[in-house]
């Protein structure tokens, strides 16, 4: 089964998503949730991925197995289009751009605890993410045109920016697409792409 | 003195779960009527049980226990066993027995509860609910004033104990209910029902609660407990949100404070993904680093103690918008004890070992 050609995105969406239905990994991998229903049975029989505790009944995540062949099947796809460099170049660039992003979110979750020195005002706090989807769209460009699976990003980002105006959750919630858990994603894809762990 | 209290006339002695509900009884909410052993530990209620339950006048009973300190959401997985349900009549004094010993050492500890202090003990008659469940008066994570109800068919044991996927709605101030996740349990209206419910009890009590309720065949919301949830965002904070000034305990390790918050709980070495079907709801989760695949294990941790990031790493932000006690940074915190129940200060960044003695 390693030689099916749309494995690749099913674990790569499971690796990137955490955990995931099979409509969210279609949605994700960008294949027909049939085929990919399939596919997660399959995967689940060779011990790629499993059922995952605590969360919904239909949800899948990765086994360690699954990890580990996600990562030579994304080895093998970055060597074939040359993309290592480019890769590993974003990657050790990435450190302020992530310090943007994860400094903004925790100045807002202090804020709304109440522990900010001085609390945040959203608007400081959406003004440095927008800053950062700034950076995001350039770095997205560059590993978008070695590696079309990488678009998206920034257009996710920029949506949870766009809802966060009007309800802050946007911004760090972990029950929607915000802001953080879109770059969790990305931090994630890139440390995979490169066979790295956190 | 007589061992056995009417629930409606419960006080102090009787736990908070019981005076909570005596309260509501006479109130005129819904609460199924019963009796507590304040002191359940000791004999001195024997013979008076039998009378209060011929009056109370049901086939079965849920017992349950109604420790002092045992308000906090978290709380209720530092005891084992302390809730038995379908309990018939002749069964009944040894089920009190057996919640009143299972609320001992560890749990009292894990609280700094006097060791052998009184366990309250609440017999009350056994529902046959249609739907059950828990309704926050706080949105849990945003801390927004709203009505979260979730319910699950039958009875709420498996939601309360964090293995059912319930329901989830959400009711304005209005009384409008919005379905978050459908999963055919609870109508609009019943939603609003028991919102409703809720909100009489947070007027009642006064603060945001967390009100456990069951929904009967006849249409009646009935209310099994209220806590509070303290206010504030992300805030359902553990058992020791109030005892973290009480830094007894060996210390085991210090790293970066990174979600304010004091929790108790067993720690659970996670050394990878094929581990997480090991950890169990209401343990410390303990690991290098999370990545996306650990939010749901997050989700029902008491706490989480990371060896890598800081202040700002992923784990830290997921932590803090899950209401979760957490220190990262902590160097070899792989190396905790597996099993040992400690005790999380996030606000300090420690980890200290809970004494059972």
């Amino acid at each position: 089964m390693s030689a099916a050609p749309a494995l690749l995105p099913v674990l790569h969406a499971l690796r990137v998503r955490g955990v995931a239905d099979a409509g969210a990994v279609a949605a994700r991998a960008r294949l027909p949730r049939a085929a990919v229903e399939d596919l997660l049975l399959d995967a689940e029989a060779a011990g790629l991925v499993a059922r995952v505790p605590f969360a919904g009944p239909q949800d899948w995540s990765l086994t360690e197995r699954g990890t580990t062949h996600g990562e030579a099947l994304l080895a093998s796809e970055l060597e074939a289009l040359g993309a290592r460099p480019v890769v590993r170049d974003v990657l050790d660039g990435f450190g302020p751009l992530n310090d943007l992003v994860t400094g903004a979110c925790t100045r807002w979750q202090l804020t709304e605890l109440g522990l900010a020195g001085p609390p945040a005002a959203v608007a400081d706090v959406l003004r440095d993410l927008t800053r950062a989807a700034g950076g995001l769209a350039a770095t997205e460009a560059r590993l978008a045109d070695r590696l079309p699976r990488f678009a998206g990003y920034h257009a996710r980002f920029v949506t949870a920016l766009d809802l966060a105006r009007d309800d802050t959750a946007w911004i760090a919630g972990i029950d929607r697409d915000s802001a953080h858990r879109v770059w969790f994603e990305l931090h994630e894809d890139l440390l995979a792409t490169l066979g790295a762990r956190r | 003195m007589t061992g056995v209290v009417p629930l409606r006339a419960a006080d102090a002695r009787c736990g908070t779960k019981a005076r909570t509900l005596g309260r509501l009884l006479r109130a005129g909410l819904a609460v199924p009527d019963g009796v507590v052993i304040p002191r359940a530990r000791g004999t001195g209620w024997r013979h008076d049980l039998p009378p209060h339950l011929g009056a109370l006048g049901a086939p079965t009973f849920a017992v349950r226990s109604s420790s002092a300190a045992e308000d906090g959401a978290r709380a209720s997985y530092a005891g084992q066993l302390r809730t038995v349900l379908h309990v018939p009549r002749a069964e009944v004094e040894d089920a009190v027995r057996e919640v009143a010993s299972a609320t001992a050492a560890d749990y009292e500890a894990a609280l700094d509860l006097p060791a052998g202090g009184g366990v309250a003990v609440l017999v009350q008659p056994m529902l046959a609910p249609v739907a059950a469940g828990v309704a926050v008066t706080r949105h849990p994570v945003t801390g927004v004033v709203t009505t979260v109800v979730e319910a699950v068919p039958g009875l709420g044991e498996p939601l309360v104990s964090g293995r059912a996927d319930p329901e989830r709605w959400q009711v304005d101030r209005g009384g409008r209910a919005r379905v978050d996740r459908a999963r055919d349990v609870l109508s609009p209206p019943r939603a609003e029902a028991v919102a409703r419910l809720a909100e009489s009890v947070e007027r009642l009590l006064g603060g945001p609660q967390d009100v456990e309720w069951a929904l009967d065949a006849g249409g009646t919301v009935w209310t099994l407990q209220a806590r509070p949830v303290t206010t504030g965002p992300a805030a359902r904070p553990g058992p020791g949100a109030r005892d973290a000034g009480t830094a007894r305990g060996a210390l085991l390790g210090t790293g970066t404070p990174a979600g304010p918050g004091t929790a108790c709980g067993r720690v659970r070495v996670l050394r990878g993904l094929d581990d997480l079907p090991a950890f169990l709801p209401g343990e410390v989760l303990v690991c290098r680093a999370t990545s996306p695949a650990w939010t749901p294990a997050l989700a029902r941790a008491a706490a989480v103690v990371t060896e890598v990031g800081g202040m700002l790493s992923h784990a830290a932000i997921v932590a803090r918008e899950l209401g979760l006690p957490a220190v990262t940074g902590l160097a070899r915190a792989r190396d905790l004890p597996d099993g040992a129940l400690v005790r999380v200060d996030g606000s300090a960044g420690t980890v200290r070992t809970v004494v059972t003695s």
